[in-house]
């Protein structure tokens, strides 16, 4: 797939690498023995203590509670959702979905036209217990668990998905579920991640990003929901199951809509504001702005690196989405940045510039 | 794999190794003793490269679980707060400072990418999540990039 260009040059963030550190590299590799070879089984007994960046994360709650966006958004990237977004997620119809020996429980649901996100809870229909993944290398043999689901389990962390539930009699479901946003409302791109309760049941979360002008007042949707019973010793599929139902969902509504006068001389940074909107969902705000680069700037959006913010120069508080921009069309840059307020602010600043 | 392959490799991707250390690590003595460890460690499980091809996820995941353990055990950690100053600086501090303010769930993926030249396929390879949320992560990344420079 090809990748967009990036304005900066990342390689410039990285010291050179020092003589020691290849040195110290290359001493290794060299110091290697061409012995015979390791039984695929043996690695298990050797005590590695490894983390692994994990897809996943795992967060045990002191009171018996489903995980969602709310528990995900604060705890991994500090982003507070408002008010109106918690009652209206809470508020979402539970539609519950047998695939092979799971009930899938989708318990969050909402699009605003920018973002569609759900939240599927997974567990056994019997109540009985299992480990449930959503990897897709569950018996990688360099993998682990992550120190947090290993003390729930009560094994050494160092152990794949696949010995911790051969160790404890287990058996281990590997669960994708997903609403898919089947129309062209769908802006192509999205993220998929998981997190355990305390009680070890699964909450899958998927987040679209749409195209807030393809979408109207329901929006077309496919849950897919797929199960796999894994076996744990070899990681092979034991059985496999797939659910999909066409639905539809309710977009919420814009509340309030408010247009800053942009002002007559340029910015700080020499850009001409020609528009900034923001629009009111109960999912926060959607700042929407266009600027056009000053002569002789080159088509860097590097030299955008600007956010909106309170009428004092404060960071508004970060909302689901984060900022994005559009310069395909230089000099002509468009930009649109989530904040999670409740209301619109009566003025905002961008690019040293108060707009009312 | 043979010796003479795993040599070949570790010496190619010797560079990019050391950067994905500093990522995590942000001390060279730490990246040196991790980048050593992943190679002896990579060396026992070789079996579990299933492709020549691969190998360059391959260690970078295996480095990254190393880098991980060296956290997890206490060993020269060093916290946001008391970033050290590297052996020699980076050519743009700046920036350097700014992606290492990002979370790391943005900052790997960004720098996998952008700086090691990644497809989104390898990159959801190495760190094992799917393509779609390596989109989704390099996309907030950025502009959390962006906003972290705004900052400075």
């Amino acid at each position: 797939m090809k990748r967009e260009q990036t304005e900066w040059n990342l390689r410039d963030a990285f010291p050179q690498e020092p003589q020691a550190c290849h040195e110290a590299l290359m001493r290794a590799a060299y110091s290697v023995k061409e012995e015979k070879k390791l039984r695929r089984m043996t690695w298990r007994t050797i005590l590695v203590t490894v983390l692994i960046l994990l897809a996943t994360i795992s967060v045990a709650l002191a009171v018996s509670q489903w995980l969602g966006w709310t528990d995900y958004l604060s705890k991994q990237y500090g982003i507070h959702i408002t008010e109106s977004m918690q009652k209206r997620m809470d508020a979402t119809e539970q539609r519950s979905f047998q695939v092979g020996p799971l009930t899938l429980t989708l318990r969050q649901c909402l699009a605003d036209g920018r973002i569609a996100i759900s939240n599927f809870e997974a567990s056994t229909t019997d109540g009985s217990a299992a480990l449930y993944i959503g990897e897709m290398w569950a018996f990688d043999p360099i993998g682990s668990m992550g120190d947090a689901e290993a003390d729930r389990l009560g094994v050494d962390p160092s152990l794949s998905w696949g010995e911790a539930a051969e160790k404890l009699g287990l058996p281990l479901y590997n669960v994708r579920a997903l609403m898919e946003i089947t129309s062209s409302g769908n802006a192509g791109t999205s993220m998929e991640d998981i997190l355990w309760d305390h009680e070890g049941k699964l909450n899958y979360l998927n987040l679209t990003y749409l195209e807030n002008t393809q979408v109207k007042d329901t929006l077309p949707v496919r849950y897919f929901l797929s199960v796999s019973s894994l076996d744990p010793a070899t990681g092979e599929t034991l059985d496999h199951w797939t659910v999909e139902e066409e639905a539809e969902i309710s977009v919420l509504d814009k509340l309030e809509e408010k247009s800053y006068v942009p002002p007559e001389s340029t910015s700080e940074h020499g850009f001409q504001i020609e528009e900034v909107k923001a629009e009111l969902f109960e999912t926060g705000v959607y700042f929407i702005a266009k600027l056009t680069a000053p002569d002789g700037m080159e088509k860097n959006d590097e030299a955008v690196s600007m956010t909106v913010k309170d009428e004092n120069g404060e960071e508004l508080p970060q909302g689901v989405l984060y900022s994005d921009l559009n310069v395909k069309q230089w000099p002509v840059i468009y930009m649109a940045q989530m904040a999670s307020l409740e209301a619109l602010p009566e003025r905002i600043m961008l690019d040293g510039v108060v707009l009312e | 794999m043979d010796k003479n392959f795993f040599v070949r490799e570790l010496e190619a991707h010797s560079g990019m190794l050391y950067r994905v250390a500093w990522t995590i690590l942000r001390n060279d003595d730490a990246c040196q003793d991790a980048m050593q460890e992943a190679a002896l460690k990579a060396w026992e499980k070789r079996d579990s490269l299933r492709e020549a091809r691969y190998f360059r996820t391959w260690i970078t995941r295996i480095l990254i679980n190393t880098c991980y353990d060296t956290h997890r055990r206490g060993r020269r950690v060093v916290s946001l707060e008391e970033v050290p100053e590297p052996s020699a600086a980076p050519p743009d501090l700046t920036l350097s400072l700014a992606l290492q303010a990002l979370p790391e769930k943005l900052r790997l993926p960004l720098m996998l990418c952008y700086s090691e030249g990644m497809s989104y396929e390898e990159v959801a390879q190495t760190l094992r999540i799917p393509v779609t949320t390596v989109r989704g992560r390099i996309r907030r990344a950025k502009g959390a990039l962006r906003k972290e420079l705004n900052a400075e």
